[in-house]
Protein backbone atom coordinates (compact mmCIF):
# COMPACT_ATOMS: atom_id res chain seq x y z
CA UNK A 1 0.00 0.00 0.00
CA UNK A 2 1.02 3.99 -0.57
CA UNK A 3 0.55 5.09 2.95
CA UNK A 4 1.09 9.12 3.79
CA UNK A 5 2.80 10.16 7.35
CA UNK A 6 1.71 13.02 9.14
CA UNK A 7 3.78 13.39 12.52
CA UNK A 8 5.67 16.54 13.87
CA UNK A 9 8.17 14.78 15.94
CA UNK A 10 10.53 13.38 13.23
CA UNK A 11 12.48 10.75 15.09
CA UNK A 12 8.82 9.33 15.69
CA UNK A 13 8.05 9.85 11.99
CA UNK A 14 11.50 7.78 10.78
CA UNK A 15 10.73 5.12 12.35
CA UNK A 16 6.93 5.02 11.82
CA UNK A 17 8.09 4.69 8.03
CA UNK A 18 10.97 2.23 9.16
CA UNK A 19 8.36 -0.10 9.97
CA UNK A 20 5.61 -0.02 7.77
CA UNK A 21 8.17 -0.35 4.92
CA UNK A 22 9.43 -3.19 7.13
CA UNK A 23 5.87 -4.97 6.56
CA UNK A 24 6.11 -4.18 3.00
CA UNK A 25 5.01 -1.13 2.42
CA UNK A 26 5.27 2.34 0.38
CA UNK A 27 5.40 5.42 2.50
CA UNK A 28 5.11 8.43 -0.14
CA UNK A 29 5.46 11.48 1.91
CA UNK A 30 6.28 12.98 5.69
CA UNK A 31 4.05 15.52 6.81
CA UNK A 32 4.77 17.69 9.65
CA UNK A 33 1.42 19.56 10.60
CA UNK A 34 -2.34 18.88 9.45
CA UNK A 35 -2.10 21.51 6.79
CA UNK A 36 0.62 19.79 4.81
CA UNK A 37 -0.56 16.51 4.91
CA UNK A 38 -4.41 17.35 3.77
CA UNK A 39 -2.28 18.95 0.21
CA UNK A 40 -0.02 16.24 0.20
CA UNK A 41 -2.61 13.64 0.24
CA UNK A 42 -4.83 15.09 -2.38
CA UNK A 43 -1.07 15.24 -4.33
CA UNK A 44 -0.37 11.55 -3.90
CA UNK A 45 -3.60 9.71 -3.04
CA UNK A 46 -2.48 7.50 -0.52
CA UNK A 47 -3.94 4.17 0.51
CA UNK A 48 -3.95 5.42 3.65
CA UNK A 49 -2.77 8.27 6.38
CA UNK A 50 -1.06 7.49 9.12
CA UNK A 51 -2.19 10.82 11.13
CA UNK A 52 -1.01 12.14 14.52
CA UNK A 53 -3.22 14.27 16.37
CA UNK A 54 -1.72 16.80 18.19
CA UNK A 55 0.86 18.86 15.87
CA UNK A 56 0.55 22.16 14.85
CA UNK A 57 -2.27 22.52 17.28
CA UNK A 58 -3.75 20.24 19.80
CA UNK A 59 -6.57 18.43 17.38
CA UNK A 60 -4.88 19.32 13.96
CA UNK A 61 -5.13 15.69 13.21
CA UNK A 62 -8.45 15.35 13.49
CA UNK A 63 -9.33 18.53 11.91
CA UNK A 64 -7.11 17.48 8.82
CA UNK A 65 -8.84 14.38 8.87
CA UNK A 66 -12.08 15.96 8.63
CA UNK A 67 -10.73 17.67 5.31
CA UNK A 68 -9.28 14.36 3.68
CA UNK A 69 -12.61 12.53 4.68
CA UNK A 70 -14.92 15.22 3.30
CA UNK A 71 -12.49 15.73 -0.09
CA UNK A 72 -10.47 12.58 -0.98
CA UNK A 73 -11.95 10.13 1.46
CA UNK A 74 -8.75 8.47 2.29
CA UNK A 75 -9.17 6.41 5.11
CA UNK A 76 -7.20 7.75 8.18
CA UNK A 77 -5.16 5.85 10.35
CA UNK A 78 -4.72 7.60 13.98
CA UNK A 79 -1.53 7.42 16.03
CA UNK A 80 -1.32 9.56 19.30
CA UNK A 81 -0.13 9.49 22.63
CA UNK A 82 -3.79 10.86 23.43
CA UNK A 83 -5.78 8.17 23.82
CA UNK A 84 -8.64 9.00 26.30
CA UNK A 85 -12.24 7.90 25.38
CA UNK A 86 -12.83 11.73 24.40
CA UNK A 87 -9.76 11.66 21.89
CA UNK A 88 -11.29 8.15 20.74
CA UNK A 89 -14.68 9.87 20.35
CA UNK A 90 -13.25 12.29 17.57
CA UNK A 91 -11.53 10.09 16.30
CA UNK A 92 -14.62 8.15 15.55
CA UNK A 93 -16.64 11.02 14.25
CA UNK A 94 -14.29 11.06 10.72
CA UNK A 95 -14.53 7.04 10.87
CA UNK A 96 -10.72 6.44 10.97
CA UNK A 97 -10.43 2.88 10.19
CA UNK A 98 -7.93 2.32 13.56
CA UNK A 99 -6.08 4.32 16.18
CA UNK A 100 -2.89 3.27 16.93
CA UNK A 101 -1.75 4.37 21.03
CA UNK A 102 1.78 5.43 21.39
CA UNK A 103 4.53 4.00 21.72
CA UNK A 104 2.82 1.18 19.34
CA UNK A 105 4.04 -2.12 18.48
CA UNK A 106 4.74 -3.69 15.29
CA UNK A 107 1.38 -5.65 16.12
CA UNK A 108 -0.54 -2.32 16.41
CA UNK A 109 0.75 -1.37 13.73
CA UNK A 110 0.05 -4.41 11.87
CA UNK A 111 -3.31 -4.40 13.13
CA UNK A 112 -3.99 -1.21 11.76
CA UNK A 113 -2.88 -1.95 8.14
CA UNK A 114 -5.06 -5.23 8.37
CA UNK A 115 -8.17 -2.61 8.81
CA UNK A 116 -7.33 -0.57 6.23
CA UNK A 117 -7.21 -3.66 3.55
CA UNK B 1 -61.48 45.28 77.50
CA UNK B 2 -63.62 48.09 76.84
CA UNK B 3 -66.11 47.20 74.11
CA UNK B 4 -66.99 49.93 71.80
CA UNK B 5 -69.29 49.22 68.12
CA UNK B 6 -67.11 49.79 65.24
CA UNK B 7 -68.33 53.06 63.38
CA UNK B 8 -69.99 50.25 59.98
CA UNK B 9 -71.78 48.49 62.20
CA UNK B 10 -73.31 46.55 65.04
CA UNK B 11 -70.56 43.88 65.92
CA UNK B 12 -68.07 44.57 69.37
CA UNK B 13 -64.64 45.27 68.08
CA UNK B 14 -63.76 42.55 70.34
CA UNK B 15 -65.42 39.89 68.14
CA UNK B 16 -64.10 41.35 65.42
CA UNK B 17 -60.42 41.09 66.79
CA UNK B 18 -60.82 37.69 67.35
CA UNK B 19 -61.68 37.10 64.15
CA UNK B 20 -58.78 39.33 62.75
CA UNK B 21 -56.13 37.65 64.95
CA UNK B 22 -57.54 34.12 63.79
CA UNK B 23 -57.07 35.24 60.32
CA UNK B 24 -53.36 36.55 61.29
CA UNK B 25 -52.83 33.22 62.69
CA UNK B 26 -53.92 31.74 59.23
CA UNK B 27 -51.38 33.40 57.50
CA UNK B 28 -48.39 33.90 59.99
CA UNK B 29 -46.08 31.73 57.59
CA UNK B 30 -45.72 35.10 55.91
CA UNK B 31 -44.93 37.87 57.54
CA UNK B 32 -45.83 39.86 54.15
CA UNK B 33 -49.22 38.80 53.36
CA UNK B 34 -50.05 38.78 57.24
CA UNK B 35 -49.00 42.58 57.20
CA UNK B 36 -51.57 43.65 54.26
CA UNK B 37 -54.39 41.71 56.12
CA UNK B 38 -53.36 43.32 59.17
CA UNK B 39 -53.50 46.80 57.26
CA UNK B 40 -56.40 46.35 55.34
CA UNK B 41 -58.94 44.78 58.32
CA UNK B 42 -57.26 47.65 60.72
CA UNK B 43 -58.48 50.58 57.84
CA UNK B 44 -61.99 48.88 57.69
CA UNK B 45 -62.25 48.63 61.05
CA UNK B 46 -60.96 51.13 62.56
CA UNK B 47 -61.61 54.05 60.05
CA UNK B 48 -58.17 55.41 58.93
CA UNK B 49 -57.06 56.71 56.11
CA UNK B 50 -54.12 54.99 55.32
CA UNK B 51 -52.01 51.94 57.57
CA UNK B 52 -48.79 51.18 57.42
CA UNK B 53 -47.00 48.39 58.83
CA UNK B 54 -43.28 48.31 59.18
CA UNK B 55 -40.45 46.13 60.33
CA UNK B 56 -37.41 47.23 62.36
CA UNK B 57 -33.94 46.37 60.83
CA UNK B 58 -33.08 45.79 64.48
CA UNK B 59 -34.19 41.95 63.76
CA UNK B 60 -34.12 42.16 59.96
CA UNK B 61 -30.57 43.17 60.00
CA UNK B 62 -31.07 44.95 56.35
CA UNK B 63 -32.69 48.21 56.57
CA UNK B 64 -33.65 50.77 59.39
CA UNK B 65 -37.04 49.89 58.31
CA UNK B 66 -38.80 48.21 55.66
CA UNK B 67 -42.27 48.68 55.13
CA UNK B 68 -44.61 45.62 54.95
CA UNK B 69 -47.47 46.66 53.72
CA UNK B 70 -49.35 50.35 52.63
CA UNK B 71 -52.75 50.43 52.73
CA UNK B 72 -54.02 51.65 50.51
CA UNK B 73 -50.68 50.37 47.86
CA UNK B 74 -50.83 53.95 46.45
CA UNK B 75 -49.26 55.65 49.28
CA UNK B 76 -46.49 52.93 49.83
CA UNK B 77 -44.42 55.95 48.43
CA UNK B 78 -44.55 56.83 51.95
CA UNK B 79 -41.65 54.97 52.99
CA UNK B 80 -38.91 57.12 51.10
CA UNK B 81 -40.51 60.46 52.59
CA UNK B 82 -37.88 61.52 55.25
CA UNK B 83 -40.97 62.42 57.95
CA UNK B 84 -42.24 59.05 57.96
CA UNK B 85 -38.50 57.55 58.59
CA UNK B 86 -37.67 59.71 61.54
CA UNK B 87 -41.14 59.27 62.76
CA UNK B 88 -40.65 55.97 62.96
CA UNK B 89 -37.34 56.29 64.57
CA UNK B 90 -38.75 58.30 67.28
CA UNK B 91 -41.58 55.86 67.76
CA UNK B 92 -38.92 53.27 69.38
CA UNK B 93 -39.40 55.20 72.59
CA UNK B 94 -43.23 54.54 72.88
CA UNK B 95 -44.17 51.52 74.37
CA UNK B 96 -47.75 51.16 73.43
CA UNK B 97 -50.21 51.63 71.33
CA UNK B 98 -50.12 56.09 70.97
CA UNK B 99 -52.54 58.94 69.57
CA UNK B 100 -50.58 61.58 68.19
CA UNK B 101 -51.13 65.04 66.19
CA UNK B 102 -54.77 65.53 65.54
CA UNK B 103 -56.82 68.19 65.59
CA UNK B 104 -55.85 69.73 68.94
CA UNK B 105 -52.65 69.36 68.00
CA UNK B 106 -51.64 67.83 71.02
CA UNK B 107 -52.45 64.86 73.23
CA UNK B 108 -54.85 65.32 76.02
CA UNK B 109 -56.64 64.48 78.20
CA UNK B 110 -60.38 65.16 76.45
CA UNK B 111 -59.27 62.44 73.57
CA UNK B 112 -57.77 59.71 76.15
CA UNK B 113 -59.98 60.53 79.30
CA UNK B 114 -62.22 57.27 78.43
CA UNK B 115 -59.26 54.76 78.34
CA UNK B 116 -58.20 52.58 81.57
CA UNK B 117 -54.99 53.21 82.66
CA UNK B 118 -53.84 50.61 80.76
CA UNK B 119 -54.64 51.53 76.91
CA UNK B 120 -52.43 53.68 75.27
CA UNK B 121 -49.64 56.22 76.30
CA UNK B 122 -50.55 58.98 77.54
CA UNK B 123 -47.79 61.38 75.96
CA UNK B 124 -47.76 64.85 78.58
CA UNK B 125 -48.14 67.49 76.20
CA UNK B 126 -45.11 69.05 74.83
CA UNK B 127 -42.99 65.76 75.73
CA UNK B 128 -42.78 64.51 72.14
CA UNK B 129 -43.31 67.67 70.29
CA UNK B 130 -41.17 66.46 67.36
CA UNK B 131 -43.58 63.19 67.60
CA UNK B 132 -46.23 65.19 67.30
CA UNK B 133 -45.36 67.30 64.67
CA UNK B 134 -44.53 64.74 62.13
CA UNK B 135 -47.38 62.89 62.54
CA UNK B 136 -49.64 65.95 61.76
CA UNK B 137 -47.77 67.13 58.58
CA UNK B 138 -47.80 63.66 57.39
CA UNK B 139 -51.77 63.90 58.15
CA UNK B 140 -53.56 66.87 60.21
CA UNK B 141 -56.20 64.27 61.18
CA UNK B 142 -55.21 62.02 64.64
CA UNK B 143 -52.44 58.95 64.22
CA UNK B 144 -52.04 56.46 66.28
CA UNK B 145 -48.09 54.87 66.37
CA UNK B 146 -48.70 50.62 67.33
CA UNK B 147 -44.93 49.84 68.49
CA UNK B 148 -44.70 45.94 68.18
CA UNK B 149 -42.01 44.19 70.55
CA UNK B 150 -41.57 40.92 71.91
CA UNK B 151 -39.79 40.13 74.77
CA UNK B 152 -38.96 43.21 74.74
CA UNK B 153 -37.38 43.25 71.28
CA UNK B 154 -38.32 46.10 68.59
CA UNK B 155 -39.99 43.66 66.22
CA UNK B 156 -41.83 47.04 64.46
CA UNK B 157 -44.55 49.29 64.08
CA UNK B 158 -48.18 50.00 63.01
CA UNK B 159 -48.33 53.49 61.59
CA UNK B 160 -51.83 54.90 61.44
CA UNK B 161 -52.31 57.83 59.84
CA UNK B 162 -55.39 59.88 59.75
CA UNK B 163 -58.31 58.38 62.23
CA UNK B 164 -61.81 59.25 60.82
CA UNK B 165 -63.73 58.30 64.14
CA UNK B 166 -62.13 59.98 67.05
CA UNK B 167 -64.44 59.24 69.50
CA UNK B 168 -63.82 55.96 69.78
CA UNK B 169 -60.09 56.49 70.46
CA UNK B 170 -60.34 54.46 73.85
CA UNK B 171 -61.95 51.31 72.20
CA UNK B 172 -59.44 51.92 69.26
CA UNK B 173 -56.19 51.75 71.16
CA UNK B 174 -57.54 48.56 72.90
CA UNK B 175 -58.34 46.55 70.03
CA UNK B 176 -54.28 47.48 69.03
CA UNK B 177 -53.07 46.84 72.05
CA UNK B 178 -54.40 43.07 71.60
CA UNK B 179 -53.30 43.08 67.77
CA UNK B 180 -50.09 44.38 68.57
CA UNK B 181 -48.80 41.47 70.49
CA UNK B 182 -49.99 38.76 68.63
CA UNK B 183 -48.51 40.55 65.73
CA UNK B 184 -45.40 41.16 67.09
CA UNK B 185 -45.35 37.28 67.81
CA UNK B 186 -45.74 36.67 64.11
CA UNK B 187 -43.42 39.05 63.13
CA UNK B 188 -41.05 37.45 65.52
CA UNK B 189 -41.38 34.17 64.13
CA UNK B 190 -40.83 34.94 60.74
CA UNK B 191 -38.08 36.86 61.49
CA UNK B 192 -36.31 34.10 62.88
CA UNK B 193 -37.55 32.09 60.18
CA UNK B 194 -36.47 34.15 57.71
CA UNK B 195 -33.08 34.61 59.56
CA UNK B 196 -32.91 30.51 59.45
CA UNK B 197 -33.39 30.09 55.32
CA UNK B 198 -31.08 32.92 55.34
CA UNK B 199 -28.91 31.53 57.50
CA UNK B 200 -29.33 28.20 55.58
CA UNK B 201 -28.91 29.65 52.46
CA UNK B 202 -26.29 31.64 52.80
CA UNK B 203 -24.21 28.64 53.87
CA UNK B 204 -25.24 26.30 51.09
CA UNK B 205 -24.05 28.74 48.59
CA UNK B 206 -20.88 28.80 50.79
CA UNK B 207 -20.49 25.32 49.85
CA UNK B 208 -21.94 25.37 46.65
CA UNK B 209 -18.81 27.74 45.63
CA UNK B 210 -17.00 25.94 47.84
CA UNK B 211 -17.34 22.75 46.12
CA UNK B 212 -17.35 24.15 42.84
CA UNK B 213 -13.68 25.65 43.90
CA UNK B 214 -12.91 21.90 45.14
CA UNK B 215 -14.14 20.56 42.14
CA UNK B 216 -11.82 22.96 39.42
CA UNK B 217 -8.96 22.22 41.29
CA UNK B 218 -9.95 18.78 41.03
CA UNK B 219 -10.38 18.83 36.93
CA UNK B 220 -7.50 21.32 36.88
CA UNK B 221 -5.74 18.17 38.38
CA UNK B 222 -6.56 15.42 36.34
CA UNK B 223 -6.15 17.75 32.87
CA UNK B 224 -2.34 18.27 34.25
CA UNK B 225 -1.98 15.05 34.86
CA UNK B 226 -3.47 13.73 31.65
CA UNK B 227 -0.64 15.79 29.79
CA UNK B 228 1.82 14.77 31.88
CA UNK B 229 1.10 11.00 31.05
CA UNK B 230 0.56 12.08 27.51
CA UNK B 231 3.85 13.74 27.40
CA UNK B 232 5.63 10.35 29.22
CA UNK B 233 4.33 8.60 26.43
CA UNK B 234 5.24 10.67 23.37
CA UNK B 235 8.75 10.67 25.05
CA UNK B 236 8.76 7.26 25.29
CA UNK B 237 8.01 6.66 21.95
CA UNK B 238 10.99 8.75 20.89
CA UNK B 239 13.13 7.01 22.13
CA UNK B 240 11.65 3.76 20.90
CA UNK B 241 11.78 5.23 17.71
CA UNK B 242 15.53 6.18 18.44
CA UNK B 243 16.33 2.32 19.79
CA UNK B 244 14.32 0.97 16.88
CA UNK B 245 16.59 2.86 13.94
CA UNK B 246 19.65 1.83 15.82
CA UNK B 247 18.13 -1.70 15.82
CA UNK B 248 17.76 -1.01 12.20
CA UNK B 249 21.82 -0.63 11.50
CA UNK B 250 22.77 -3.51 14.23
CA UNK B 251 25.33 -5.92 12.27
CA UNK B 252 24.77 -8.68 14.49
CA UNK B 253 21.90 -10.84 16.55
CA UNK B 254 23.22 -9.75 19.74
CA UNK B 255 23.58 -6.40 19.21
CA UNK B 256 19.28 -6.27 17.34
CA UNK B 257 18.24 -8.73 20.83
CA UNK B 258 19.78 -6.34 22.90
CA UNK B 259 18.19 -3.19 21.32
CA UNK B 260 15.06 -5.17 21.23
CA UNK B 261 15.13 -6.41 25.01
CA UNK B 262 15.41 -2.62 25.88
CA UNK B 263 12.53 -1.77 23.38
CA UNK B 264 10.63 -3.85 25.15
CA UNK B 265 11.39 -2.40 28.81
CA UNK B 266 10.67 1.28 27.76
CA UNK B 267 7.15 -0.76 26.05
CA UNK B 268 6.30 -1.99 29.81
CA UNK B 269 6.77 1.44 31.21
CA UNK B 270 5.20 3.12 29.04
CA UNK B 271 2.13 0.98 28.92
CA UNK B 272 1.48 1.45 32.40
CA UNK B 273 1.39 5.41 31.81
CA UNK B 274 -0.96 4.63 28.54
CA UNK B 275 -3.25 2.57 31.12
CA UNK B 276 -3.67 5.28 33.79
CA UNK B 277 -4.05 7.94 31.46
CA UNK B 278 -7.15 5.81 29.93
CA UNK B 279 -8.21 4.89 33.75
CA UNK B 280 -10.65 7.55 34.85
CA UNK B 281 -8.79 8.37 38.33
CA UNK B 282 -5.39 8.55 37.44
CA UNK B 283 -3.33 7.12 39.90
CA UNK B 284 -3.59 3.27 39.73
CA UNK B 285 -3.26 0.67 37.00
CA UNK B 286 -5.52 -2.61 37.13
CA UNK B 287 -3.23 -5.57 36.76
CA UNK B 288 -6.00 -8.19 35.05
CA UNK B 289 -5.67 -5.59 32.01
CA UNK B 290 -2.72 -4.32 32.09
CA UNK B 291 -0.40 -7.61 32.84
CA UNK B 292 -2.07 -9.53 29.61
CA UNK B 293 -0.93 -6.54 27.45
CA UNK B 294 1.97 -6.24 28.38
CA UNK B 295 2.98 -9.73 28.09
CA UNK B 296 1.42 -10.17 24.64
CA UNK B 297 3.27 -7.00 23.48
CA UNK B 298 6.46 -8.66 25.47
CA UNK B 299 5.79 -11.88 23.05
CA UNK B 300 4.96 -10.21 20.17
CA UNK B 301 8.13 -8.70 19.64
CA UNK B 302 10.76 -11.55 20.16
CA UNK B 303 8.43 -14.90 19.10
CA UNK B 304 5.10 -14.10 18.39
CA UNK B 305 3.71 -17.80 17.93
CA UNK B 306 4.37 -18.39 21.50
CA UNK B 307 1.01 -18.73 23.45
CA UNK B 308 0.35 -16.95 26.56
CA UNK B 309 -1.82 -18.42 29.55
CA UNK B 310 -3.14 -16.15 31.98
CA UNK B 311 -4.79 -16.31 35.60
CA UNK B 312 -4.75 -12.93 37.20
CA UNK B 313 -7.37 -11.62 39.98
CA UNK B 314 -7.95 -7.91 39.78
CA UNK B 315 -5.66 -5.74 41.85
CA UNK B 316 -4.51 -2.43 41.36
CA UNK B 317 -1.62 -1.14 41.51
CA UNK B 318 0.30 2.37 41.91
CA UNK B 319 2.39 4.51 39.71
CA UNK B 320 5.06 3.30 41.41
CA UNK B 321 4.60 0.20 42.01
CA UNK B 322 3.30 -1.17 38.37
CA UNK B 323 6.57 0.32 36.85
CA UNK B 324 8.91 -2.40 38.75
CA UNK B 325 6.30 -4.76 38.27
CA UNK B 326 5.58 -4.77 34.81
CA UNK B 327 9.12 -4.37 34.17
CA UNK B 328 9.82 -7.55 36.19
CA UNK B 329 6.99 -9.24 34.12
CA UNK B 330 8.34 -7.94 31.05
CA UNK B 331 11.72 -8.96 31.93
CA UNK B 332 11.11 -12.61 32.40
CA UNK B 333 8.61 -12.82 29.14
CA UNK B 334 11.14 -11.77 27.11
CA UNK B 335 13.56 -13.98 28.36
CA UNK B 336 10.92 -16.91 27.97
CA UNK B 337 9.90 -15.43 24.38
CA UNK B 338 14.21 -15.41 22.91
CA UNK B 339 14.38 -19.01 24.57
CA UNK B 340 11.67 -20.10 22.70
CA UNK B 341 12.25 -18.45 19.48
CA UNK B 342 16.06 -19.55 19.97
CA UNK B 343 15.12 -23.10 20.26
CA UNK B 344 14.71 -23.67 16.54
CA UNK B 345 12.94 -26.08 15.19
CA UNK B 346 11.43 -27.18 18.71
CA UNK B 347 7.24 -26.56 19.30
CA UNK B 348 6.63 -22.98 19.87
CA UNK B 349 6.08 -22.77 23.88
CA UNK B 350 3.94 -21.22 26.01
CA UNK B 351 4.05 -19.08 29.02
CA UNK B 352 1.93 -18.96 31.85
CA UNK B 353 1.49 -15.93 34.06
CA UNK B 354 -0.68 -15.71 36.99
CA UNK B 355 -1.39 -13.49 40.17
CA UNK B 356 -3.57 -14.61 42.80
CA UNK B 357 -4.85 -12.83 46.04
CA UNK B 358 -3.67 -14.97 49.23
CA UNK B 359 -4.75 -13.37 52.55
CA UNK B 360 -4.32 -9.27 52.08
CA UNK B 361 -1.04 -10.90 50.22
CA UNK B 362 -0.16 -11.59 46.17
CA UNK B 363 1.33 -14.07 44.25
CA UNK B 364 2.81 -13.01 40.86
CA UNK B 365 3.80 -16.63 39.20
CA UNK B 366 5.74 -16.66 35.73
CA UNK B 367 6.62 -19.94 34.64
CA UNK B 368 7.81 -21.29 30.85
CA UNK B 369 5.25 -24.33 30.38
CA UNK B 370 8.12 -25.86 27.67
CA UNK B 371 11.07 -27.68 27.96
CA UNK B 372 12.49 -25.11 25.82
CA UNK B 373 12.06 -22.32 27.80
CA UNK B 374 13.15 -21.86 31.59
CA UNK B 375 13.68 -18.80 33.20
CA UNK B 376 16.20 -19.65 36.17
CA UNK B 377 19.00 -19.05 33.77
CA UNK B 378 18.26 -15.78 33.04
CA UNK B 379 20.76 -13.51 31.21
CA UNK B 380 23.08 -11.62 33.71
CA UNK B 381 21.28 -7.97 33.68
CA UNK B 382 17.91 -9.29 33.76
CA UNK B 383 18.00 -11.59 36.47
CA UNK B 384 19.69 -8.81 38.38
CA UNK B 385 17.01 -6.41 37.18
CA UNK B 386 14.34 -8.63 38.24
CA UNK B 387 15.88 -9.26 41.87
CA UNK B 388 16.60 -5.26 42.45
CA UNK B 389 12.97 -4.50 41.05
CA UNK B 390 11.66 -7.32 43.31
CA UNK B 391 13.59 -5.84 46.04
CA UNK B 392 12.08 -2.18 45.44
CA UNK B 393 9.19 -3.28 45.97
CA UNK B 394 9.74 -5.45 49.16
CA UNK B 395 8.69 -8.44 48.01
CA UNK B 396 10.37 -12.00 48.37
CA UNK B 397 10.92 -13.85 45.25
CA UNK B 398 12.07 -17.73 44.27
CA UNK B 399 13.44 -18.71 41.33
CA UNK B 400 11.89 -22.54 40.14
CA UNK B 401 14.56 -24.88 39.20
CA UNK B 402 12.97 -27.44 36.72
CA UNK B 403 11.99 -28.21 33.49
CA UNK B 404 8.88 -25.86 33.94
CA UNK B 405 11.14 -23.37 35.32
CA UNK B 406 9.77 -20.31 36.77
CA UNK B 407 9.17 -17.45 38.92
CA UNK B 408 7.54 -16.44 42.10
CA UNK B 409 7.39 -12.70 43.49
CA UNK B 410 5.42 -12.85 46.95
CA UNK B 411 3.83 -9.27 46.96
CA UNK B 412 2.10 -7.39 50.49
CA UNK B 413 -1.05 -5.58 49.46
CA UNK B 414 0.52 -2.68 50.57
CA UNK B 415 3.31 -2.68 48.15
CA UNK B 416 0.95 -2.14 45.36
CA UNK B 417 0.04 1.02 46.60
CA UNK B 418 3.13 2.73 47.38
Amino acid sequence: MKLLIAEDESIIAMSLASQLKALGHEVVALCQTGGDCVLKTAEEHPDAVFMDICMESERAGIEAAKLIRRSVGTPIVFCSAYDDPETRRLAGEVEAVAFVSKPFSKAALRQALEAIA
Amino acid sequence: MVELQPSSGGVPYSILIADLLQALLAKAENPRTCAELLGESVRGLIGVKSVYVVRCAEASASHRHELLSAVPARRAGIAADPRFLELLELSHRLERPTPLGGETGKIGGDRLGARGPSTGDRLEAGSEPRLEKLAADLDPKLSIIVPLSYGGRRMGAVVLLGIMDQANIAGILDALSSIAGVFALILRNAFLYENLEEAVAERTAWLEAERAKLQAAVDERQVLLREIHHRVKNNLQIVDSLLHLQGELAEDDAAAKALLIARSRIGAMSMVHQELYAADELSSVELSAYVPKLVRMALEAAAPSMEARFEIDRAKASLGAAIPLGLIINELAVEAAVRSAAAAGAEAGSLFVGLKARDGSYELRIAAEDAAGGLEAAPKLGRALVEALAGQLGARFAWEPGGGAGFTLYLSAEALRR
